[in-house]
């Protein structure tokens, strides 16, 4: 009634006060959330979820030492919006022939996982890959019942998430292992600016 | 009844304050005018770090607004330069703050905050930043012309 009353004028400004503030409510929501982004990134966890060795006669005459691993990585904040794609690792075993005593392996590149998957608050994604043999020398080296072996996984992932455009987020773990279950520890971040993107030059990690 | 058309005018009344000179009802709406840019970018650029052509459109009707409130083309441009300069800084603010924070590890704390001066950088010049001016001036021709 008041509204119809008063000047065009200032009609005009009540309706221009009423859209800034249904602004400001649109943009509160998505910077609350936008403000959970970098503890998310950085407390993305990442976990073996079953690791399997098994010693199989190989075509040689020897033996061969079996790997079975699957990983998982979830998001314990509340931030939406994360994407997993492109899950790679690498592997170093380290055989412990005594509490003073060890040698480490380099295992290399693992193959290829094409395992992707929503990160949203709750979400697991599993990385299951097919069981492959270790590295020659850690085969040998297992072989020895009395040598205790332990997996290193070197892991990385690219975040998707709403800065695609201009930067890719990439957390690496180091996950530690030799049978069962074990939680990885985040060993950096990568940030690396997205060629066409308006960024400047590469990013780097660091320990956290 | 009564108590409702008694509460609305007395609103009315301290709204009618806020309008009551042309300074006051330029500060108010400068005021207004840098919430609704950086509210307007805030939302866009935490959702995909980029300005769509909708964005760009709803700042451009911002500035028309604002302009032909203000209804005079001198003082539109000077609270354009204002709006537009208050925004810019609580839109950085807004973006950067978290990312200062100690969770991202060095040099990442360094180069996201850098990334988000080049995005809202690229976000607002040459050719918006124009764009709303313009926009601005004909708002307030229009202002002129129209109340």
């Amino acid at each position: 009634m008041l509204f119809a009353k008063t000047s065009r004028r200032n009609q005009l400004t009540i309706l221009f006060a009423a859209a800034t503030l249904v602004l400001l409510i649109i943009a509160t929501v998505g910077t609350v959330n936008y403000y959970q982004f970098y503890p998310a990134i950085s407390q993305i966890q990442a976990s073996i979820t079953s690791l399997q060795t098994s010693l199989v006669p190989d075509n040689m005459g020897g033996y061969a030492l079996e790997v079975k691993v699957a990983f998982s990585t979830g998001n314990p904040t509340s931030y939406n919006g994360l994407f997993m794609k492109h899950f790679e690792s690498t592997y170093d075993v380290m055989a412990i022939f005594s509490p003073t005593s060890n040698e480490t392996f380099t295992g290399g590149a693992m193959t290829y996982n094409a395992a992707s998957g929503l990160l949203n608050p709750g979400n697991t994604v599993s990385i299951v890959y097919p069981s492959f043999n270790a590295t020659g020398d850690a085969s040998q080296a297992a072989s020895n019942p009395q040598t205790k072996m332990e997996f290193i996984f070197h892991i990385d992932f690219v975040l998707s998430s709403f800065l695609d455009k201009v930067t890719m987020v990439i957390p690496s773990y180091d996950c530690t292992g030799s049978s069962g279950s074990s939680e990885c520890v985040q060993t950096g971040i990568t940030i690396v600016t997205t060629p066409g993107g308006s960024g400047g030059g590469g990013g780097g990690g660091g320990g956290v | 009844m009564a108590a409702v058309e008694e509460a609305s005018k007395t609103f009315s009344k301290k709204l009618s304050w806020l309008v009551a000179s042309e300074n006051r009802r330029t500060a108010v709406i400068v005021l207004l005018w840098s919430l609704a840019i950086a509210t307007s970018y805030v939302q866009a650029l935490v959702q995909r770090a980029y300005m769509t052509l909708f964005d760009y459109g709803l700042v451009l009707i911002i500035c028309f607004v604002a302009g032909a409130i203000i209804m005079d083309v001198g003082r539109a441009l000077l609270g354009y330069v204002a709006a537009i300069a208050v925004g810019t800084i609580l839109l950085t603010v807004v973006l950067i703050y978290p990312a200062t924070s100690n969770l991202i590890p060095y040099p990442g704390d360094i180069l996201i905050p850098s990334l988000w001066v080049t995005v809202i950088f690229t976000a607002i010049f040459p050719f918006p930043f124009i764009g709303y001016l313009v926009a601005t001036i004909v708002g307030a021709a229009v202002g002129e012309r129209y109340f």
